[in-house]
């Protein structure tokens, strides 16, 4: 009687419901009444709960399942999960006694899937040990645990001034074509290139079909492909489908969180999936409120992100990492979605237009883009260097607009211009190219030393990259040491600023006299 | 405004006296034609099956391939009765070949598909599901 084994308990209950054998059982059976654009109503199933499995029945016999999205007294508004072709009116619906789940494992890594779990790669059927359930209970209070390992972007500016850590939820967010599915990519792949372990889940909601082949081509040829599962839509296929892709992508990655693994998902973006849920409210003749959203529409994505967690150690200790991604028109975060996604998250990443444009990438904006959480999940490494930069690069874009209207400025304005520049010209970077810890922590502590303040603007990456190619190859145990999130020691600092300064000295350009 | 479900509810209770019946009967018909509801009266009907349910008082429709014989009738009847718990049962019959063999029993709590058809079906799906 000592140990009451859970597992085994629910094992011996699920035999026994099939030692009952179906015979007695009555099902529950309804009729559609109508049907329009992918939507039917149903007479009679009047048990039916919030988004349980409704088996429709075609003209040739055979089904279609359905999702319950709308209870009402009289009937049930559900939405079909396969082609209309041979629903009608008065077709057959029954409850399937399942609530909707999706395939989940390891047995999805490295596959493209839809929101159903059936694979869009063309690599054969998908065979997993399990199901999730696609909307499931976000993780209580106890179950738990404050943010406290960093999830390293790779991304200089993000992992130094807006830090994320293991279960937190940062959005992303910024009008198009401002870099925010790249911020998101780099972060997985940055995944592969550090050996993390972290299994990346991207959702793609209403993208290009060819645009998801290109990134996936991409994850495969950058090796994070391995770690990692997409989950796409396309602008073609159903609004319901488009609204299941996030929530059955979080059943994927939960598989892994439950498992004492770390998992990271992309949802790319919740603005077009709110899109997509405002046209099946309208369909499903909800009334419309605020931009034509239906009330709901805030607990669509907080019941989403909820299910992002640092879990227990009497858990197991997983974590899952939300990067939601919202495009906002014209920079205006304080439309609806964006407002709601902004209070739901534990911080954002906002990324400027105008910033883009003037060549400053990833073009994130240091005044608005905050983590509240993820302070606690940097390595002392990064720690060190990132004390005052966010607020020396606030001072200088501010700074930097007055001097445009004078000429005289003192030697203190001037001294911090000049440092802001090379802040800012150190911070920008490449797609496709993470960069370590060590990497990061060893071009701050040149830049902000004063080391590179000679060099020119254009020359500066190049000689960040030939500080870190000589750090490493003559000093292979510092760059170690730091990388692993060690505060460097004031000697090792001494011997990095030693070589930062002989390195700048190459790329100053020798001032003339005349 | 009243819901379907509501005026059911008020029939169902209504249905004990024949005077109260009738003026239930035609209160509802109007209702259902001025909301232009019309169709829906055979979900009235429904609506009404599963309010006498609970009071125990059900009405089975049993769907066969062939006409029943009376013994299998009377099986199916007794079958019907532990099925619903139900102190009196109403039987209808009806006879659908699409079925091809075996029966359907409905009844205001759910159904029970025993036809041949239904297990094909399932069979194919199987099949295809593979
Ligand atoms: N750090 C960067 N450096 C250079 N180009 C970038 C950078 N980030 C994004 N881009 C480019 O900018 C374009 C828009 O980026 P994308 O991430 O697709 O924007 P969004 O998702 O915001 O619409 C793409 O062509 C991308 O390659
Ligand atoms: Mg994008």
């Amino acid at each position: 009687m000592s140990d009451l084994n859970i597992k085994s308990l629910s094992l011996e209950i699920e035999n026994a419901i099939k030692g009952l054998g179906d015979d007695a059982k009555l099902k529950q059976s309804g009729v559609v009444t109508r049907l329009s654009d992918g939507i039917v109503w149903i007479y009679g199933l009047r048990d039916c709960g919030y988004s349980d499995v409704i088996s429709i029945e075609k003209k040739d016999g055979s089904t279609v399942p359905a999702f319950a999205l709308n209870l009402f007294e009289d009937e049930v508004g559900a939405v079909l999960m396969g082609p209309e072709t041979g629903v009608v009116a008065g077709a057959k619906a029954s409850m399937t006694g399942d609530a909707l789940e999706v395939p989940v494992g390891p047995e999805l890594v490295g596959r493209v899937v839809d929101p159903l779990g059936r694979p869009l790669d063309g690599k054969g059927p998908i065979v997993t040990k399990q199901n999730g359930l696609v909307e499931r209970p976000a993780p209580g209070v106890m179950d738990r645990k404050s943010v406290h390992e960093p999830m390293a972007t790779g991304v200089i500016a993000v992992d130094t001034m807006v830090p994320i850590g293991r279960g937190q939820r940062e959005l992303i967010i910024g009008d198009r074509q401002t870099g925010k599915t790249a911020i998101a990519i780099d972060t997985m792949i940055n995944q592969a290139k550090q050996k993390t372990g972290v299994i990346n889940v991207y959702v793609a909601i209403g993208q290009k079909s060819a645009k998801v082949a290109a990134m996936v081509e991409r994850f495969k040829s950058e090796g994070v492909m391995d770690q990692t599962i997409v989950v796409a839509t396309s602008p073609s296929d159903s609004a319901s489908l488009l609204y299941l892709a996030p929530y059955a992508g979080t059943a994927m990655a939960e598989y892994f969180r439950d498992n004492k693994q770390h998992a990271l998902i992309i949802y790319d973006d919740l603005s077009k999936h709110a899109v997509a849920y405002r046209q099946m409210s309208l369909l499903l003749r909800r009334p419309p409120g605020r931009e034509a959203y239906p009330g709901d529409v805030f607990y669509l994505h907080s019941r989403l992100l909820e299910r992002s967690a640092k879990l227990s150690d009497g858990l197991g200790g997983g974590s899952l990492t939300a990067l939601p991604i919202i495009e906002t028109q014209a920079g205006d975060v304080g439309a609806y979605i964006p407002t709601n996604v902004i209070s739901i998250t534990d911080g954002q990443i906002y990324l400027e237009s105008d910033l883009f444009y003037q060549g400053i990438r990833p073009a994130i904006s240091v005044g608005l883009s905050v983590s509240r959480v993820g302070g606690s999940a940097q390595t002392k490494a990064t720690k060190s260097v990132a004390g005052t930069l966010r607020l020396e690069l606030a001072q200088y874009r501010e700074l930097a607009s007055f001097a445009q209207f004078s000429s005289d400025l003192d030697e203190e304005t001037t001294k911090r211009i000049a440092r802001g520049r090379l802040l800012t010209e150190v911070l920008k970077q490449n797609q496709y190219s993470p960069m370590s810890v060590a990497d990061q922590v060893i071009t701050l502590t040149a830049a902000t030393s004063g080391s590179f303040d000679d060099v020119p603007s254009a020359k500066v990456k190049a000689a960040v990259s030939s500080l870190l190619t000589r750090v490493k190859s003559d000093h292979k145990a510092i760059y170690e040491s730091i990388d692993k999130g060690t505060k460097p020691e004031e000697s090792e600092n001494a011997k990095i600023l030693e070589i930062a300064k002989h390195v700048a000295k190459s790329y100053v350009v020798v001032k003339e006299d005349n | 405004m009243i819901s379907r479900t509501q005026a059911s509810n008020y029939l169902a209770n209504s249905l004990s006296e024949p005077a109260k019946r009738k003026q239930a009967i035609k209160s509802i018909a109007a209702w259902l034609k001025y909301n232009g509801k019309s169709r829906q009266f055979s979900y009235v009907a429904g609506d009404v099956a599963q309010v006498l349910s609970t009071q125990g008082y059900s009405f089975v429709r049993i769907i066969s391939a062939r006409e029943l014989t009376p013994q299998t009738k009377k099986h199916i009847e007794s079958y019907s009765r532990d099925l619903t718990n139900a102190k009196t049962i109403e039987c209808e019959y009806r006879v659908d070949p699409t079925l091809i063999g075996g029966v359907i029993v409905e009844t205001p709590e759910g159904m029970i598909d025993h036809s041949v058809a239904s297990q094909l079906n399932k069979l194919i799906e199987g099949v295809i599901n593979e």
